[in-house]
């Protein structure tokens, strides 16, 4: 295979305030013609600064180039002049960003941000630049394109957004493309949708992909090869069946292990204990060292070197060395384990639901005829001590669900009861002040939500000031909050942004736990966090609900990982929740076709199963046309298992059934 | 979009009704009456009140005047021998909209040029400098900043005169002195809007298509840190239309700004309700012409209803 990109050696620095932050420390790869790279890697580990000075595009004032060269075509990337540089963005190597709602002009209408690369690198003009425009939208599915080319971003769904992006890096055929987590914005089945057009088009027109991310399960259904970065450094890097297989870095079998794997049960996840190290002050020897539980000696004092395992594989571990100690990887030592045991199902008092939803509705006016129906009649019950998991996809109605329980918003209609008692009956304010206390809240972006100008002792004092716990008292339950959630009473005094991402949403935790909640509803609670934080992050959900006999209503797009934490799941589905079931059950026998998309969307971190794998196309228009709503009632075809089906589809499944055709 | 300006225009009748309504009673309890000469003896005193309709009771007087108003009657003055006040009013604009005019524009390109300037070379000298500069030129009051251009500029150098308005030579200094806070407001504003917009993702995209970096300031940058601005030169204009009437005196320019302070001197009623009528219709205009500019500019404000894909 013919070599197109060449990256030796490179070191790049920021220049900051505090010091010179180390971003990428001495890292080499190449990239062959017509292959998928994916740099994989936790926030912080250099993989966008990476794929940014392929480009060079980091920020010229504060970027300090220290060492390394890229080639391309005979060119340094690196060093060649402003107007070479020129020449081969967006016309030999173009670059897809992450958040496809920022990343076109909002005053531009598509067609001409489209044109702008093509009038600027090829010879094309006028009425050709516009039929060349048009043939990029139809490539990447944009349908009636000879009209939507005048349509300005806002017109468009984040998805059809994306689309137009890549049609933009496509726009003059360049050899490679850098994609720097181009799905991370997007919901479940428009990243299958997005990854799948990528895939395509690659084969079209052999394109070499660049694909920044940090979802394993992307990298599995994308890569040919893997790069690991951590700290800023390549720790390994081969083949994708070597790397998910056969991985030797301890850093990368830490991160396989941390998914949850729907087919097998477990207690606890495995997460890798301890945060990054910060690149201000990278450690000596391997940066992994201090997370590793079996770190030699040598890994605090001296680097270790990448060690060849195939042809293609290396890694940079002293593992691998011929006098190391051989250790069976965590990965491996999980499997074995995890084969054995099998948990029981939990009893819950399903008599006396803890909380109870009856036909709730949340309208949301939008001026004179509109209405927006963000929550269309939802019936479910949570149990005492279980953990009830709400998934669907953005704007299906599911944080405007939470937050109806917890009263942030008046529901329209319905009747929530919590603990038995209806929540609008709280007249008093002490009654008000009850309940509050009983239901808290833990939000999705550990960054916003906790006031920056508060010291974490206040912010979690706030709780106890409010529900009228004696003064003297704070002090002790503050520290052991902090304690609870797995830190140490030194963060008592400090302001949130000293704080990683992982550690701020534990004090989130620990502000909803300094009231003694019974309910707490947690809203994405770690979908802004890096794979290995988020798993310490569920244990310790876990952790809490054993301890403390508590009740969870999770609120989250990400299947597996509901999967993994619930008990029981509803699928909601344009404000209605259109399957529930237990969670094992939901995934081996899912009924409703969303739920059957949706659950075969997902990526998973096994690149064999993901070539075999099929996915099933949930067409909305096609479902919502043959289909007569009236007669639509929520059956219980199994015991526990709940569908939203018409009484025709409700005949069909039972067909279905008889005919031993298992759905 | 012809609804919305439709609906805009009854608002501003409303809006402007209101403030006729509250300038005549303001200007009804005031002290004193543009006939209060010692000299003159109380008889002819009352004669002059009946020939004005000044005698009758206060809502009947402002019926009058409203029903004269819509008739584009705005009354005669009562110090200036009965002449109209729609005529003074014609005499005395010319100067004060050129002035207006040619401070609000030449203040608002210096403005936009400093502030891009000043994003472009964020952290360096040039945008201390820039920025430096908007601080003062919003805290001097423009007729410190007038006299001052009068005293160097005027009598040391002698480069230009001083008061009188003969043609545009007389309008420079004044023009300058006004403008001087339009140019810091302006840039202070293009300057952290242009900063936020160049750290937007879709100028990272327009550099990675290759584009050059003027070419994405102007296509990429400037317009969509225009958006902003432009909300702000409604009210802009309308402050520097208001600074007028001191710079206008300053500089002794014949304008309507001169007139209608010399009109509150001597209590002539019908000229301050004139002008001030005048000045809220302006007020209420400019801003409706910005509204429906910010809708030009930006398109997601433009289309309504477009439908989502």
């Amino acid at each position: 295979m013919k070599k197109l990109l060449q990256v030796k050696n490179l070191s790049v620095s920021f220049n900051t305030y505090n010091g010179e932050v180390q971003a990428v420390r001495n890292i080499s790869f190449d990239l062959f013609e017509g292959e998928t790279l994916a740099i994989v890697g936790e926030s912080g580990s250099g993989k966008s600064v990476t794929s940014k000075s392929l480009l060079r595009l980091n920020p010229t004032e504060t970027t300090m180039l220290k060492s390394g060269h890229i080639l391309y075509n005979g060119h340094d990337i690196l060093t060649c002049s402003e107007q070479e540089i020129r020449a081969i963005r967006g016309a030999e190597i173009s670059m897809i960003f992450q958040d496809p709602m920022t990343a076109l002009n909002p005053t531009m209408t598509i067609g001409k941000q489209i044109a702008e690369s093509i009038k600027k690198h090829t010879t094309l003009r006028g009425q050709q630049i516009t039929n060349r425009v048009i043939e990029l939208l139809q490539l990447v599915g944009i349908k009636e394109a000879d009209k939507r080319y005048k349509q300005y971003p806002h017109q468009f769904s984040g998805g059809m957004r994306q689309r137009i992006v890549i049609a933009m890096a496509l726009a003059c055929e360049p050899r490679i493309i850098i994609a720097d987590e181009p799905t991370t914005a997007l919901d479940v089945s428009i990243q299958a949708q997005i990854l799948e057009l990528l895939k395509s088009i690659q084969q079209k027109m052999n394109l070499s992909i660049i694909f920044i991310t940090h979802d394993l399960g992307v990298v599995a259904k994308m890569a040919d090869r893997v790069a690991v970065m951590y700290a800023g450094k390549i720790i390994e890097i081969g083949l994708v069946d070597e790397i998910f297989y056969h991985c030797q870095h301890p850093y990368t079998q830490g991160l396989l292990a941390a998914m949850p794997n729907p087919d097998i049960d477990t207690d606890t996840l495995y997460a890798i204990p301890g945060t990054p190290p910060n690149l201000l002050h990278p450690p000596i020897g391997d940066a992994f060292a201090s997370r590793n539980q079996h770190a030699l000696k040598i890994d605090f004092k001296e680097e270790p070197p990448l060690f060849q395992v195939s042809d293609t594989h290396f890694a940079a571990t002293w593992l691998l060395h011929e006098l190391a100690p051989k250790i069976v990887p965590i990965h491996q030592q999980l499997a074995q384990v995890q084969q054995e045991k099998h948990k029981a199902p939990a009893v819950f008092d399903k008599e006396h639901p803890y909380l109870s939803l009856k036909e709730v509705k949340q309208h949301f006016s939008l001026g004179k005829n509109a209405v927006n129906k963000a929550v269309d009649g939802i019936t479910f019950d949570i149990y005492k001590g279980e953990i009830f998991g709400l998934v669907g996809e953005s704007g299906c109605g599911k944080s405007t669900t939470g937050r109806s329980i917890i009263g942030l918003n008046a529901i329209t209609s319905g009747e929530i009861r919590v603990d038995g008692r209806n929540i609008n009956d709280n007249q008093t304010k002490k009654d008000k002040l009850a309940f509050n206390r009983k239901v808290q809240m833990i939000f999705q972006d550990p960054y916003s939500s906790l006031n920056p100008r508060m010291k974490i002792a206040d912010i979690i004092a706030e709780g106890l000031a409010i529900h009228g716990i004696p003064k003297n008292e704070w002090k002790p339950k503050i520290y052991e909050l902090l304690n609870i959630v797995g830190l140490t009473k030194e963060y008592a005094n400090r302001y949130p942004h000293e704080l990683s991402g992982g550690q701020r949403q534990r004090i989130g935790i620990a502000r909803a736990l300094a009231v003694e909640p019974e309910l707490i509803i947690a809203d994405e609670p770690i979908s802004a966090l890096d794979v290995s934080i988020q798993a310490q992050i569920v244990n310790l959900l876990k952790k809490l609900q054993k301890e403390r006999g508590l009740t969870y209503l999770f609120i989250a797009h990400d299947l597996s990982m509901v999967k993994y934490i619930s008990d029981r799941i509803g699928v909601m589905y344009r404000g209605k929740i259109v399957e529930l079931a237990d969670s094992q059950e939901l995934y081996d026998h899912p009924v409703h076709p969303y739920t059957r998309a949706l659950l075969s969307a997902i990526p998973l971190p096994d690149p064999k199963l993901e070539r075999e794998r099929n996915r099933i196309i949930f067409n909305e228009a096609t479902y919502q046309a043959n289909r007569n709503n009236e007669s639509e009632s929520f059956i219980e075809i199994r015991p526990g298992h709940f569908v939203m089906l018409t009484e025709e589809e409700f005949d069909q499944y039972q067909l279905a059934q008889e005919g031993g055709i298992l759905l | 979009m012809v609804r919305y300006i439709f609906k805009r225009i009854g608002y501003m009748i409303i809006t402007l009704f209101i403030i006729i309504l509250l300038s005549f009673l303001l200007m009804k309890a005031l002290p004193g009456s543009p006939f209060n000469d010692e000299r003159l003896p109380e008889t002819q005193k009352e004669l002059l009140y009946k020939k004005y309709g000044l005698d009758k009771p206060v809502p009947v007087q402002f019926g009058i005047y409203l029903t004269n108003l819509v008739q584009g009657d705005l009354g005669v003055s009562f110090v200036f021998d009965n002449r109209p006040v729609t005529k003074i009013i014609q005499e005395r604009i010319g100067a004060s909209a050129i002035l207006g005019f040619q401070a609000v524009t030449v203040g608002t390109i210096i403005g936009l040029l400093l502030g891009i300037i000043a994003a472009l070379r964020h952290n360096t000298i040039i945008d201390y400098g820039a920025t430096i500069l908007a601080v003062l030129g919003i805290s001097i009051p423009s007729f410190v900043f007038a006299g001052f251009l009068q005293y160097w500029v005027g009598v040391k150098l002698g480069w230009l005169p001083i008061a009188f308005w003969n043609g545009f030579e007389y309008s420079i200094l004044p023009t300058i002195a006004l403008a001087v806070g339009v140019v810091a407001t302006i840039a202070r504003f293009t300057r952290i809007e242009m900063l936020e917009v160049l750290s937007q993702e879709y100028i990272l995209t327009a550099k990675a298509k290759g584009l050059s970096n003027p070419f994405i300031i102007t296509k990429h940058g400037i317009r969509n840190a225009m958006i902003p601005i432009v909300t702000i030169i409604g009210p802009l204009t309308v402050n520097t239309i208001t600074g007028s009437l001191v710079i206008e005196k300053i500089f002794s320019i014949p304008g309507l700004g001169e007139q209608f302070v010399n009109s509150i001197i001597t209590n002539d009623y019908q000229l301050i309700m004139g002008t001030t009528i005048f000045y809220a219709v302006l007020f209420v205009t400019v801003i409706l012409i910005i509204d429906i500019l910010y809708g030009l500019i930006d398109p997601r404000i433009r289309v309504t209803g477009g439908d989502k894909a």
